[in-house]
């Protein structure tokens, strides 16, 4: 039963891969991306023996804002050029539950970032080796973090395609992140000036909104914490039932609503 | 056996900036028989698309509700056994007519080797053989009309629903789709198509429901809509000077119509229209074409919807 | 016909007004100059602010921040001013640098030695001690600051004091446990010295050590065992 349920998924997840793959925009970025890590080698060298730490925070920095960059401008079309091209008619109209539309249109664009990012890993790993020779694999744990807030990032995007224009759901999904990567400094601030009806607001808020500065542990991956210190179970939970959360939400409102 | 019910099927918008109510369609009962080719004839803004949109699952009922072989249309499952071809469909365009095909074939859940051997008889059958490898994006109108149907049909199903099949096609386009329903109906399955152009309807359907302005206003056969009535006798003759003409003029039942030395002109029943040969055999005219005239359903459909 | 005229007067339009444009920019260069271009450190945002703004990109910008305090050195290297006016947003950068990355190491290590070298010693001794304080487990910074107090500053006590505590901090190289009985004999602490020299000579198989150290007991004619 399961078997059937996903194979419907999966063929919406290659559709959705297969869509991103062959749009030329995709390969631009990339190229672009790699181009910017390779640009970060001549950062390095004016660094000042610096160099490997610059390099590997520049490259993971890029990869975190590429990637997101990705996840964003085409989380928030995912569904909604569907809606508006109207290609979702010959979809719904098939033996196919609403959910399993969204979670394969997920999925594909998680498909499309995990070989983005892993790419780009590559590339980064690449260029450590032939400066430092050797291959740097703590920046695989790193990069499995940043692709666990991207996957975060684009449950946003998708939950707010599914019911709101590309314009406004890119102005939200970018502030959530910006919110969610400044969560718990803006609860500190918060709470330092708040009453305590306030601090109550501002808890129930901190624990609703996406913690994303969970995810960040590049900074600790270059600095060499052992990695048994840097990647946790129950970060990988929480980041799991959060997309789960975004996933649920969101088909709940696709199935609610009218195709005009 | 009925194959595809409406009862009470009512869709109500909310629209402007006041969310005022806006009832597209109102209490909308018909019914298609299994093995018959029911035409859905109306206006543009009828709430043709409406009805067709409530019947897959599309948009949701205000009121009522619809059911296809026996089950509720919110019911996944039955989808199984439709197929659906919307209005002037968009497609992945970055997908090849095969691949598009084998994608829809994934959603019916059909193994991988089935689904070669239907697709390659689909692809023959619409005529899109050459054209598997292309990219949609390099698609005619045509063309994609085409693929369309092909993915409406790759299930094999027992009933289908094409919304405007015909629209933008060029005569020989809409002969094809016209031999393909007709196909399909021999092969038992049942159609329910939507258009407002009436001779499609009148060449090949079993029945015809008339929706204006999201009501029903008549269903049922051609013969029951029309009737065997004879609305007038329209006469095609020629050679006949202008004092014959002018006579003419006043028995006829409405303006001739004059195209080079042929004039046409309609009575209203046989007893005149054998006067008027007489008349017209008398003053040494010719008379060419003697031609009883039914009401026709696009008269009916004028009618109805000048009613509103 | 008429076509084509109008494309050659966009064309030319075109030509003009780059031309012009690129004219009026290198106008523009003449005036300025490079005490402007120095100035424009004045307007440093705030370390809260950029911790903000950097959207927990936090290391990226201080790696950024220390390419330009080093940028910055070089540059007011080749300028001539009076002491007070020279280098003097070299500290608040390296400071911008740390506060965005605590345990950038490499900065507090080269960020002080460019404040040595320019001989603002008490922004270096600042710089060190927040170093230290950010990484209390790291030896660099200890070992740095006792080195500066005791090369420049020439003050014995305050570099035994650093060097004690970076000899016990993991990872120290090994010179600096040599070093400590020196500075105890210099601070006057000649005891402490001789036992802690007389340790080393027992504790090691290390026979040019042991000469090093029988060398140094002997000059203060102290016999060994």
């Amino acid at each position: 039963m399961v078997c059937y349920l996903m194979s419907k998924i999966s063929a919406i997840t290659l559709n959705t891969f297969k869509e991103a793959v062959r749009d030329r925009i995709l390969y631009a970025i990339l190229a672009f991306a790699i181009a910017m890590i390779g640009s970060t080698f001549i950062l390095a060298t004016i660094g000042v023996g610096s160099g490997p730490k610059i390099i590997r925070d520049i490259g993971l920095g890029f990869i975190s804002i590429f990637g997101t960059l990705i996840a964003v401008f085409i989380g928030i079309g995912l569904v909604h050029k569907e809606i508006d091209r109207r290609t979702i008619y010959t979809i719904v109209s098939k033996p196919i539950h609403r959910f399993q539309f969204i979670l394969g249109k997920y999925l594909g664009l998680i498909l499309t970032l995990f070989v983005n990012v892993t790419i780009m890993t590559w590339a980064l790993m690449g260029l450590i080796f032939i400066g430092e020779g050797f291959w740097d694999f703590r920046l695989l744990a790193a990069s499995g973090m940043i692709l666990l807030e991207l996957m975060v990032v684009t449950g946003i995007a998708v939950l707010f395609s599914a019911f709101s224009t590309p314009a406004l759901s890119a102005i939200f999904t970018l502030s959530f992140f910006a919110i969610g990567r400044l969560l718990d400094d803006l609860r500190l601030f918060g709470e330092h000036y708040a009453g305590p009806v306030g601090r109550a607001v501002i808890r129930t808020f901190y624990y609703l909104l996406p913690n994303l500065g969970r995810f960040n542990v590049s900074a600790e991956v270059v600095h060499g914490v052992p990695l048994g210190e840097v990647v946790s179970g129950v970060t990988i939970l929480y980041g799991s039932l959060y997309v789960v959360a975004l996933l649920a939400l969101t088909s709940l409102i696709f199935q609610n609503r009218d195709f005009r | 056996m009925v194959v595809l019910k409406t009862e009470g099927l009512t869709k109500e918008y909310r629209t402007g900036f006041w969310r005022t109510r806006v009832r597209v369609l109102h209490d909308l009962n018909l019914a298609v028989h299994q093995g018959e080719v029911f035409g859905y004839l109306g206006p543009n803004g009828a709430g043709k698309t409406t009805t067709l949109k409530l019947l897959m699952g599309l948009i949701y009922p205000t009121a009522g509700r619809a059911s296809i072989l026996g089950r509720d249309v919110q019911d996944v499952a039955v989808k199984a056994q439709v197929g659906f071809l919307p209005e002037n469909p968009y497609f992945y365009d970055y997908l090849t007519g095969r691949e598009f095909l084998h994608f829809y074939g994934q959603l019916f859940g059909i193994p991988y080797r089935d689904r070669r051997q239907r697709i390659e008889e689909l692809l023959q059958a619409v005529g899109l053989s050459k054209a598997a490898e292309l990219q949609l994006r390099k698609y005619s109108k045509g063309m994609l009309q085409r693929i369309g149907l092909a993915q409406a049909l790759i299930n094999d199903p027992q009933v289908i629903v094409l919304d405007e099949p015909t629209s933008g096609l060029d005569p020989v386009g809409r002969k094809e789709v016209r031999d393909l329903i007709l196909d399909l109906k021999r092969r038992g399955k049942s159609i329910f198509f939507s258009t407002h152009i009436v001779p499609d309807v009148e060449m090949i359907c079993d029945r015809v429901g008339i929706i204006v302005a999201g009501r029903l206003v008549r269903v049922g056969t051609l013969e029951e809509l029309l009737g065997s009535e004879v609305e007038g006798i329209e006469i095609t003759a020629s050679g006949f000077d202008e004092a014959v003409g002018s006579q003419i003029a006043q028995w006829s039942v409405r303006p001739p119509v004059q195209h080079g030395d042929t004039v046409f002109f309609a009575v209203r029943t046989e007893k005149e229209a054998s006067q008027v040969m007489e008349f017209l055999l008398g003053r040494g005219a010719s008379v060419h074409a003697v031609h009883p005239k039914r009401r026709t359903l696009e008269d009916l459909f004028l009618q109805e919807v000048a009613k509103t | 016909m008429k076509m084509k005229k109008i494309s050659v007067l966009w064309a030319s339009l075109f030509s003009l007004a780059l031309v012009g444009s690129v004219l009026a920019a290198r106008g523009l260069e003449g005036r300025g100059g490079v005490g402007r271009i120095a100035d424009d450190s004045l307007y440093l945002p705030s370390a809260t602010f950029l911790r903000y703004a950097s959207l927990g990109y936090r290391t990226v910008l201080a790696d950024l921040m220390w390419i330009r305090a080093t940028q910055y050195f070089g540059g007011q290297l080749e300028v001539r001013k009076a002491a007070p006016e020279k280098h003097r947003f070299l500290y608040p950068l390296l400071d911008l640098t740390v506060s965005l990355d605590p345990h950038f190491i490499g900065a507090y290590r080269f960020g002080g030695l460019l404040l040595t070298v320019v001989k603002r010693y008490e922004q270096a001794v600042a710089f060190y001690e927040k170093g230290y304080a950010a990484n209390p487990g790291d030896w660099e910074n200890p070992h740095d600051l006792g080195r500066l107090y005791y090369l420049e500053l020439k003050d014995n006590e305050k570099a035994l004091h650093w060097w004690k505590i970076a000899n016990d901090l993991p990872g120290r190289p090994d010179y600096i446990p040599r070093f400590v009985p020196l500075l105890y004999l210099e601070t006057g602490q000649r005891e402490i010295a001789v036992e802690l020299w007389l340790e080393m000579y027992r504790s090691t198989d290390n026979e040019w050590l042991r000469g090093v150290i029988r060398g140094r007991l002997e000059k203060l004619g102290v016999e060994i065992q």
